[in-house]
């Protein structure tokens, strides 16, 4: 193979030159992370388990609230029971008003950074949006519009009286989005106490102010959809880690919440359909009889059966409410409380059994989400159960609930609110249509992570969403063959992981940069790479198993996830957590060299046989081209001759072989048979541009046309994280070594993954040498002018 | 206090129209990414342009005042370049603006390849790039572009402040 430079030396005199470096680098990217973790403790053992003396705190509510449809308003009463499992005494207690994010003066107003309104300093190229004197500053129509909604609307929640169980009142302080009631005496470890609390709001408008909540207005027939979330004074959640979690809500880092039963009663127009966390209570008293006993049929039906039909949905939207109705919904050990009410509202149904769990899947949408949601709603939603069932824990839950309105997608106990809806004419995208499956497999999946496996979603928005989108790729790839995906495979993510403007994933929920890809995407990846290349499917499963079931109803941290994953699966995993956690580092693997080194036999006849093969091999130099014709004085006076102008130092003397045959009469059989074995030693020389320690992976193609993949563990940098050398004994002769040949480390060079080197074609050259071109490709090549038309 | 009063355009000429809501889970957010490599043998600059399509859908249908859809209205590609052609803009050394020419796109779930290049035998040395796409959207976009010349490698990033022209090589 002419690619490899052929080198003949004595491979002892080789090895001993990797005793002539200077002193080490320290082998940073293997250190341990018991040096950052916290240290293990009663409440949190070293496994990553919850420790022996685990606890958590618990909230049980019962609820009374209206919606006010003709005011877009929430009027609430709750009475809260607090258990206090800690072995602290609390002098007060800390509830979140996350509604108030709507006040006029929040901070996610406050700190909302100004958009650029300076002058664009060249002139536009065409006149579309400018006016042709001068060029204006231009702004974002949904930066005024918003900052138009927000001065103009006040969504703070008003808190009107809070009571002790007896009825007298207990002092209470507001802090923008978090509430303080001091109790008349410190709650003693092991105790509870119960307090009731008054409160309203203005509903936002979701399309003009966002929001994980809100109403939509539909203004072709009057009517509204509310899809109600953050309502209801919650408990914040007191932990062994933080001590009360009453960080202000800024709106990226969600929530996190304390396990507990709710009873709600909510009161609506009575032409509204109601869909909530829990299980309806009163079906008598809210449904019709042919409603109640199509609901019934849903039990046993092999398909969805709509409880509310499209007709009846048309008549309640041309309807009048007549009065009110009130429905009750318990719902047990459940972190939060959602609901949706509307009188456009189709509802469909369909019992599901999850593992032996009887869980009715429903779906909630206004006549504007057909024909899509009737299609694919509540099928998503029995798929994504299980999928995520079978990889982490039985879905625990009676219902679960997908509802069509504003928002465009947000979770919440067994009910989740999904923004796609078809155009107008009932036609759609393959984006529109996949991009509803997926959301719904996501929202959905939430009810594992982080409504059950109760991580702390205001300080870590990746122990969710990451695990959540990483089990939503593996939903999507069971829904259908090559289903579009666009978070989990790790080629996907490698110009987000080369990019200059990111943070470590293990970065605060409000200071994340490149949200999506930062929390979502990035840890989905990992997650995928740890499955299909580190650990292997197997033992993946079992420790990501272990780790759903071992905080089933409790609350992880980052370092329980990171230790379980390894005290199950047995594979110290602490370089993994550090490079893709930790860092912004990213994989690219380089192939710097490739050498060959024969044995040195001590036979003379071989060794000085290649010795003079490889003089040959030689190039001859210009000079000693264009001297070889000089005329030579020793050729015009021979008598300059002597010994050394006919002395051969490579032919083999009798004292050679003499020598050698003394050498071999040392020798075991073994040594022997190795000497004569014809081995070839490649030395594959590596590597580490990109930072992050990752296993190498190469698929050798010899001369003879036979392929082979050699997958060495990410330990090969362990003693020098940035280059690294692999030696590969081999009697055949190789041909090429190229590295991830499967594109499953995110390697972002591919250009130095190949020797000899091999172009690799860009997505642009790629998408210009495509033969077939898919259908909407063909369609936009066809219409496509080659040049933009300058209006 | 005297206050200086400065004129401002909206970035739309119609009147707010419905939209459908945007298909994205729990948390929007708004990055581009852009990969230009400079092609030695055919003395082409070549772009591929990642952009969330829905948000593209958003910004054309208030440019245009009709709804565009990107795989179902006509003409998108058309439009879609022309806005293209307004906000992504390269100037070669001496500041002269090069014209590009679209090639295609693709499109896999919420996200569109957008592909389009331009002659550029001057090559990418001190040439000027200015990537305001979707920055008239929200002031959370955020355009990365990655540059790939000859051997060299650069990376850009265009945040809402961005009205610059920024130094390739």
């Amino acid at each position: 193979m002419r690619y490899l430079a052929a080198l003949v030396v004595c491979l002892v005199a080789a090895a001993s030159l990797a005793f002539a470096q200077t002193k080490s680098q320290p082998s940073d990217k293997f250190r341990q992370l018991e040096e950052i973790l916290p240290t293990p403790n009663e409440y949190r053992a070293a496994s990553g388990a919850p420790g022996h003396r685990y606890w958590q705190q618990r909230a049980d509510y019962a609820i009374n609230v209206e919606l006010d449809d003709a005011g877009q308003r929430i009027v609430g009463s709750e009475t809260v029971t607090y258990y206090n499992n800690s072995p602290d005494s609390l002098n007060y207690l800390w509830l979140q008003l996350d509604q108030s994010i709507f006040a006029k003066d929040s901070d996610a107003v406050m700190t909302q950074v100004a958009p650029d309104l300076r002058p664009p300093p060249a002139p536009p190229t065409s006149g579309w949006d400018r006016s042709p004197s001068a060029p204006l500053p231009q702004v974002p129509f949904s930066t005024i519009d918003r900052t138009l909604a927000q001065s103009t609307f006040d969504g703070a929640v008003r808190v009107t009286s809070v009571r002790d169980a007896r009825g007298n009142p207990l002092a209470h302080t507001i802090v923008r989005t978090m509430m303080r009631v001091d109790l008349h005496a410190p709650l003693a470890p092991g105790q509870s106490t119960a307090f009731s609390i008054d409160w309203n709001y203005n509903i936002n408008d979701a399309r003009r102010l966002g929001g994980r909540g809100g109403y939509e207005f539909f203004p072709k027939d009057g009517n509204y959809i509310y899809e109600i979330a953050h309502w209801f004074p919650r408990m914040a959640a007191y932990n062994d880690v933080s001590g009360w979690q009453h960080k202000q809500f800024i709106g990226s880092g969600e929530f996190t919440l304390e396990f507990g039963n709710y009873r709600v009663s909510i009161t609506a127009p009575d032409d509204h359909v109601v869909a909530a966390t829990g299980v309806l209570q009163n079906p008598q008293a809210v449904l019709s009889q042919p409603q109640r006993a199509r609901l019934e049929q849903a039990k046993t039906a092999t398909q969805p059966v709509l409880v509310v039909t499209p007709n009846e949905a048309r008549q309640n939207e041309a309807s009048k409410p007549k009065g009110k109705k009130t429905w009750v919904f318990n719902a047990e050990n459940v972190r939060d409380f959602a609901f949706a009410s509307s009188r456009k509202f189709i509802w469909d149904a369909q019992l599901h059994n999850v593992e032996g769990n009887r869980v009715m899947a429903m779906s909630f949408y206004p006549k504007e989400g057909n024909p899509l949601w009737e299609r694919f709603s509540t099928q998503a939603i029995m798929h994504t159960l299980n999928v995520y069932s079978r990889y982490s824990f039985t879905y625990p839950y009676p219902v679960a609930i997908s509802v069509n309105g504003p928002v465009g997608g947000m979770e919440y106990p067994m009910i989740c609110f999904n923004g796609p809806r078809p155009e107008e004419d009932g036609t759609y995208s393959a984006n529109t249509k996949y991009g509803l499956i997926s959301v719904i497999i996501h929202e959905v999946g939430h009810n594992f992570f982080p409504m059950i496996v109760n991580s702390d979603e205001r300080q870590w928005t990746w122990m969710d969403e990451g695990l959540n989108t990483f089990l939503q790729y593996r939903s999507e790839q069971e829904w259908e063959t090559n289903y579009p995906s666009w978070r989990g495979e790790p080629k996907e993510i490698t110009e987000y992981m080369a990019s200059e403007s990111q943070v470590p994933i293990m970065t605060n929920s409000e200071s994340v940069l490149q949200f999506g890809n930062n929390a979502y995407a990035k840890p989905a990846t990992a997650l995928n790479i740890l499955r299909e290349t580190i650990l292997g499917r197997q033992q993946f499963d079992f420790a990501f198993r272990e780790y759903s079931r071992r905080w089933k109803f409790k609350r992880p941290m980052p370092a329980d996830f990171f230790r379980t994953m390894e005290d199950a699966s047995g594979v110290d995993l602490d370089w993994f957590w550090r490079g893709w956690f930790y860092t912004t580092d990213h994989t690219d693997i380089s192939i710097e060299s490739v050498q060959l080194y024969a044995l040195n036999t001590g036979n003379p006849e071989a060794d000085k046989t290649m010795t003079r093969k490889g003089r040959a091999a030689e190039p001859e130099t210009l000079s000693q081209q264009r001297n070889r014709a000089l005329p030579k004085r020793v050729d015009q006076f021979p008598t300059l001759k002597d010994f050394y102008n006919t002395y051969d130092e490579l032919v083999v003397t009798e004292r050679d072989r003499a020598e050698y045959q003394k050498f071999l009469a040392t020798l075991n059989d073994r040594d022997k048979e190795l000497l004569s074995s014809g081995l070839n030693f490649y030395v594959v020389n590596l590597k580490n541009i990109g930072g992050l320690v990752m296993p190498v992976i190469f698929e050798i193609v010899y001369a003879d046309g036979t392929k082979e993949e050699m997958r060495i563990p990410a330990e090969i940098w362990r003693y020098n994280n940035s280059e690294a050398a692999k030696m590969i004994a081999t009697k055949k002769e190789i041909a090429s070594i190229s590295l991830d040949p499967h594109l499953e480390t995110a390697d972002v060079d591919m250009s130095n993954n190949s020797f000899p080197r091999r172009p690799v074609r860009s997505r642009f050259q790629l998408f210009r040498q495509q033969t077939t071109p898919n259908p909407m490709q063909q369609l936009e090549r066809k219409q496509t002018p080659t040049t933009p038309s300058n209006p | 206090m005297r206050v200086t009063t400065f004129v401002l355009s909206v970035a739309f000429f119609v009147a707010a129209i419905s939209l459908s809501p945007p298909a994205t889970a729990a948390h929007k957010f708004y990055t581009s990414f852009a990969q230009i490599e400079y092609n030695d043998e055919r003395e082409t600059v070549e772009v591929a342009l990642r952009v969330f399509g829905d948000d593209m859908e958003t910004v054309l249908t208030r440019r245009h005042g009709k709804a565009i859809r990107i795989g179902k209205t006509e003409d998108a590609a058309k439009v879609i370049f022309a806005y293209v052609a307004d906000s992504f803009q390269l100037q070669n050394r001496d500041g002269a603006a090069k014209k590009f020419e679209w090639v295609g796109m693709e499109t896999k779930g919420d996200v569109a390849w957008l592909y389009f290049e331009t002659k550029m035998p001057e090559g990418l040395t001190g040439a000027t790039l200015r990537n305001r796409i979707l920055l008239d959207f929200s002031d959370e976009q955020v355009n990365i572009v990655h540059l790939r010349h000859s051997g060299q490698k650069a990376d850009l990033v265009f945040k809402a402040n961005d009205s610059d022209f920024k130094k390739c090589f």
